[in-house]
C-alpha cells in the first residue's frame, strides 16, 4: 500500500503542501486547517513535518470509545467520522505522530478533529513539492528508485 | 464563527507611535484596487496621497502582496515603502519569509507605521488586533536575540518577527529590516528608519484563512503556473545552486567585479570560490530556504564546523553577499560569517560589502591616513579587517562612524577624489553588476527611484544566452537578436517591459524568480490570478498599465523632491572609466555579437576567436538610452518629468494639482 513518504531534509519549508491540502479541503487557504503540518524552526532552518503515517496498528483507532475512527479500505487512510465523534480528543493524545488535529471549520461554528485521507489516492501536497521531499510511494517502490 | 479573508477588499491599519492611536480602515472599491493592485502599488498610493514627498519624518508603509497567503508558488513577499534616509527619495525594499503571509492574515493587508515613539517599542499584531507594547527588554539585542526573547514572551513558537539589530538602532544609513532571522528588507536605511521612530519590531501572527473570489477558476490558473514552474530548467539551477551562479556564468554576464571594480575578473581561484556550486560542493549548505509558498528554496542554509568561523550559522549567502564581500579577496567562510553578522547586526550586505571596498581602495590609493584607520590593516584580503569593520559600522564605533553613513557622504569626509571610486549614485550603493557590459541594466540602474540596484527591473534576459531569455526578449522587442546586452538597441523597450511587470509581482507578492530572471509566469498568468482571486476582471494589459502607473507615481514622488533628467546617473567609475571585457566565441551569449565594430561598444575578434569587448556608461551612452525611455514613458525629454497628459492619461489625474504646485509639469502631447 502506498504511503506518504517525507524526507525533511529536502523540504525547504514553503509550507505549500498545507495550501495545497486546505484549499483542497475546505477551498481557503490556510495552515490550521490542513492535514499535513509543517513545523518550521527557522534559525536552523528545520522543517519537522507532521502527517499521518497510517499505522499498522493505529493507537487512535483502538482508543476511540465510539468506533468513529476506521480505515479506508482501498487508500489504508485513516478516516474519522465527524457524526460519530465526541470530540473526547483521546486519538490526538494518543497519536505518535501529532498528526491529528482539532480545527475550527470556516465560515461555521463548527469544531471537528482532522487527519490525513491521502485525497482518496491522489494526495495534492506531493503535486505542489518541487524538492520531492513529499513522495507517495509504496516503501519497496522508493527502495528500488522508481 | 471562523472569518475568512477576501481579497477584494483592503484592511489599511495605521499606527501612530507618537499618540498611541491605532486607526482602522476597509477599502471597498474594485476600480482603486484594480489601478493599484495591491502590496507595492497601494503602499505607494498611501506614501504619496497621506504624506507627500516632503513628509519630514517619513511613515512606514508595509504591504503583503495580493496573492500573499494563496498557493500561487513564490507569491510570499511583502513590500515595505517609506521616504528613504539616505537617499532622500521614495524607496521600496522588499522582502520574503513567513511574515507577509502572518501580517495579512492578521487582518492586515497595509500596515502604516507614523510619528515616533519616545521610549523603545514593538508592534503586535494578531487576530485583528494591532497593539503597540513596551521594548525597553528588546532594544540593544541582536536580531536573533530578539527573536528567541518575542518569542518566549509571547509565548508562542509560530509568531513572525520583523526587526531590527544595533545597525538599525544606531541609525546606521544601510540599516536592514530583517525578517525572523536571514531575511532582509535591506536596503535604502529602512532599519535607521525604524531606529529613528524607536520601533524595535514589528511582531505578527496570522491565522485567518484566505478565501478567493472565483475558487475554481484560480485552481485552474494556479495549476497552469505550477506546472510552468516545474518546466523552467533554470529554476532547478537556482533551487540547487541559490542566486549565484557557476563561474562561467559569473564571467559570462561580466557580473562578477573585483576589487571594488578595478578588475575586470576575480582570479581564477577565488572565482570559483564566488559560485553557488562551491556552496554545495564544499559542503558548507546544509539546507535549501523557501520562502512562504515558493517550493525553489533558492535561499541556502550554511554552516562551518572548523577553522576560525566554527560554530558559524546563517541563511544566505545570497549572490549580492559574495560578490560584495568575496570579492574584497577574503575567503568564503568569511564571506559566511560576513553573512551572518549582517543578519544578526541587521545590515544591508550590498551597501555594508560596497562601503568596505571603497575604504579598501582609498587605503590602497593613500587616501587613508593612519590615524583614522584605528590600527586596522585596511588591504585587500584581510579577512580580520572585515570582520571588524562590520561590527564598527553597526556600533558606529571609530571609522565606523564615516562609513555607517554610506559611501556617498564618507567620500565627502575623506575627500582625495574618493567619490570616484564610490560605487554609488543618489547615496546608494550599486549592486555587484558591471552596468558597463550590460546596457539595459545601466539604464535600469540609472533611472531606478531607489537608485542603481537590480531589484526594480531585473532584466537578466538582456544577456540572453538561453532559449528562455531570448524568448522573453523576442516578446518585448519583436526578435531575438536583441538578447544581447552590450548595445544600447532596445533597451528603452527591454527596460520598460521589465519596470511594468516588476512593480506588478511586487504588487502581488510574487518574486522577480517568477517574472523576470525566471519567466514561468506571463502577464496574462498575472491578470488571470488578479481576476480569479478578486473577481474584479483585468486584461493583460491593464497589469501592465498598472506597472507603469505605479512607476510613474513614484517618478513623480522623487520629481516633486527635486530630480530632474541630470539625476539619472550611474556612478561615476562606469560613467568615466572604460574597461575590456573577454568572452570565447564559443560562449552562448556570444552568439548575437557582431565580428567586428569600430564605435560603441568597440569589439573586435582575436585570431583565436577570442571576442574583446571596451566599454563604458558614458553620459552620451545613458543620453541616448534616456531619451528613448522618456518617450516611451510620454515623460519630458528635457526634463525626465512625466508630462500633465501622460498623468492624465494613467488616471493620475487627482495628484496633478499638488504636483503643479511645486514642479512646472510640462503639458505633453506634442512631442
Amino acid at each position: 500500500m502506498k504511503k506518504l513518504i517525507v524526507n525533511s531534509e529536502e523540504c525547504v519549508g514553503c509550507h505549500l503542501c498545507e495550501l495545497a491540502c486546505s484549499f483542497k479541503h475546505y477551498g481557503v487557504f490556510s495552515e490550521e486547517l490542513s492535514s499535513i503540518r509543517i513545523k518550521s524552526e527557522e534559525s536552523l532552518a528545520i522543517n519537522n513535518t507532521f502527517v499521518c503515517r497510517q499505522c499498522e496498528d493505529a493507537p487512535c483507532i483502538q482508543v476511540c470509545p465510539t468506533g468513529a475512527i476506521t480505515k479506508d479500505e482501498s487508500t489504508g487512510a485513516v478516516k474519522i467520522d465527524s457524526q460519530k465523534c465526541i470530540m473526547c480528543k483521546s486519538c490526538i493524545s494518543v497519536c505518535p505522530y501529532g498528526a491529528i488535529f482539532e480545527i475550527k471549520v470556516p465560515q461555521t461554528s463548527r469544531v471537528e478533529l482532522l487527519t490525513c485521507d491521502l485525497c482518496g489516492g491522489d494526495p495534492e501536497c506531493v503535486k505542489v513539492c518541487y524538492r520531492g521531499a513529499i513522495e507517495y510511494k509504496d516503501v519497496e517502490e522508493k527502495v528500488r528508485g522508481e | 464563527m471562523l472569518q475568512t479573508l477576501g481579497l477584494n477588499s483592503i484592511k489599511v491599519v495605521t499606527v501612530n507611535l507618537g499618540t498611541g492611536e491605532v486607526r482602522k480602515e476597509e477599502i471597498r472599491d474594485g476600480a482603486f484596487l484594480k489601478k493599484y493592485i495591491g502590496g507595492l502599488g497601494i503602499a505607494t498610493y498611501f506614501l504619496m496621497k497621506r504624506y507627500g514627498p516632503f513628509v519630514e519624518d517619513s511613515p512606514v508603509i508595509l504591504a503583503p502582496g495580493l496573492l500573499t497567503g494563496t498557493n500561487v508558488p513564490s507569491s510570499g513577499r511583502m513590500s515595505v515603502v517609506f521616504k528613504s534616509p539616505v537617499t532622500g527619495r521614495f524607496f521600496k525594499a522588499n522582502v520574503g519569509g513567513y511574515f507577509g503571509n502572518q501580517l495579512k492574515r492578521s487582518g492586515v493587508d497595509v500596515l502604516i507605521v507614523e510619528g515616533k515613539a519616545d521610549r523603545p517599542v514593538y508592534i503586535y499584531t494578531h487576530d485583528n488586533e494591532v497593539e503597540i507594547r513596551d521594548a525597553s527588554d528588546l532594544w540593544g539585542k541582536d536580531v536573533r536575540e530578539t527573536n528567541a526573547i518575542l518569542r518566549k514572551e509571547l509565548g508562542d513558537d509560530d509568531i513572525q518577527v520583523a526587526c531590527i539589530g544595533p545597525a538599525g538602532e544606531n541609525e546606521v544609513m544601510f540599516a536592514s529590516l530583517q525578517i525572523s532571522i536571514y531575511n532582509s528588507a535591506a536596503r535604502g536605511g529602512i532599519g535607521a528608519l525604524f531606529g529613528s521612530k524607536k520601533l524595535k519590531a514589528i511582531v505578527a501572527r496570522g491565522r485567518l484563512p484566505v478565501e478567493v473570489a472565483n475558487p475554481e477558476k484560480f485552481k485552474e490558473t494556479v495549476g497552469t503556473v505550477t506546472e510552468k514552474l516545474f518546466n523552467t530548467p533554470g529554476v532547478r539551477v537556482i533551487s540547487d545552486f541559490g542566486t549565484s551562479p557557476e563561474s562561467d556564468a559569473l564571467n559570462l554576464i561580466t557580473a562578477c567585479h573585483f576589487r571594488n571594480f578595478q578588475d575586470n575578473y576575480a582570479p581564477e581561484e577565488v572565482l570559483k570560490t564566488l559560485t553557488g556550486n562551491y556552496l554545495v560542493n564544499s559542503g558548507l549548505l546544509k539546507r535549501r530556504i523557501g520562502c512562504y509558498s515558493c517550493p525553489i528554496g533558492c535561499h541556502r542554509f550554511v554552516t562551518i564546523e572548523d577553522g576560525p568561523y566554527k560554530g558559524t550559522y546563517t541563511g544566505g549567502p545570497e549572490y549580492e553577499t559574495i560578490a560584495n564581500f568575496g570579492t574584497l579577496k577574503i575567503s568564503p567562510e568569511a564571506v559566511v560569517k560576513a553573512a551572518e553578522m549582517c543578519s544578526t547586526l541587521g545590515l544591508d550586505t550590498i551597501s555594508t560589502g560596497s562601503t568596505i571596498q571603497w575604504l579598501f581602495e582609498s587605503r590602497q590609493k593613500g587616501a587613508v591616513p593612519d590615524e583614522m584607520s584605528d590600527g586596522l590593516d585596511l588591504t585587500w584580503g584581510n579577512e580580520e579587517t572585515v570582520i571588524t569593520l562590520i561590527r564598527k559600522i553597526a556600533y558606529r564605533d571609530g571609522i565606523g562612524r564615516i562609513l555607517s553613513e554610506g559611501t556617498r557622504k564618507a567620500s565627502e569626509k575623506l575627500g582625495a577624489g574618493s567619490y570616484k571610486w564610490a560605487i554609488q549614485s543618489r547615496g546608494l550603493e550599486q549592486s555587484a553588476v558591471d552596468t558597463r557590459f550590460a546596457m539595459g541594466y545601466a539604464l535600469a540602474f540609472a533611472v531606478n527611484p531607489r537608485g542603481p540596484d537590480h531589484l526594480h527591473t531585473e532584466c537578466l534576459a538582456e544577456f540572453g544566452g538561453d532559449s528562455e531569455s531570448e524568448r522573453i526578449i523576442k516578446h518585448i522587442t519583436g526578435s531575438e537578436e536583441f538578447a544581447y546586452a552590450f548595445t544600447t538597441d532596445k533597451r528603452a523597450e527591454i527596460v520598460r517591459w521589465h519596470e511594468d511587470i516588476y512593480a506588478v509581482s511586487d504588487c502581488m507578492g510574487m518574486c522577480a524568480f517568477s517574472t523576470t530572471a525566471q519567466f514561468w509566469m506571463s502577464e496574462e498568468d498575472l491578470a488571470e490570478l488578479f481576476s480569479a482571486a478578486t473577481g474584479i476582471e483585468i486584461s493583460s494589459n491593464g497589469i501592465m498599465e498598472a506597472g507603469r502607473r505605479i512607476i510613474t507615481l513614484q517618478r513623480l514622488y522623487n520629481v516633486m523632491l527635486g530630480l530632474t533628467r541630470e539625476d539619472d546617473i550611474l556612478p561615476y567609475r562606469f560613467m568615466n572609466e572604460v574597461k575590456t571585457v573577454t568572452i570565447k566565441d564559443t560562449s552562448p551569449i556570444a552568439k548575437h555579437i557582431p565580428e567586428k565594430k569600430e564605435d560603441f561598444p568597440k569589439i573586435y575578434r582575436d585570431k583565436d576567436g577570442t571576442i574583446h569587448i571596451t566599454s563604458i556608461n558614458s553620459k552620451e551612452v545613458l543620453d541616448k538610452m534616456k531619451d528613448e525611455y522618456y518617450r516611451l514613458h510620454e515623460w519630458d525629454l528635457k526634463t525626465g518629468w512625466p508630462n500633465v497628459k501622460t498623468l492624465r492619461n494613467l488616471g493620475l489625474d487627482e495628484f496633478i494639482p499638488i504636483a503643479l504646485n511645486n514642479v512646472k509639469l510640462p503639458e505633453g502631447g506634442e512631442q
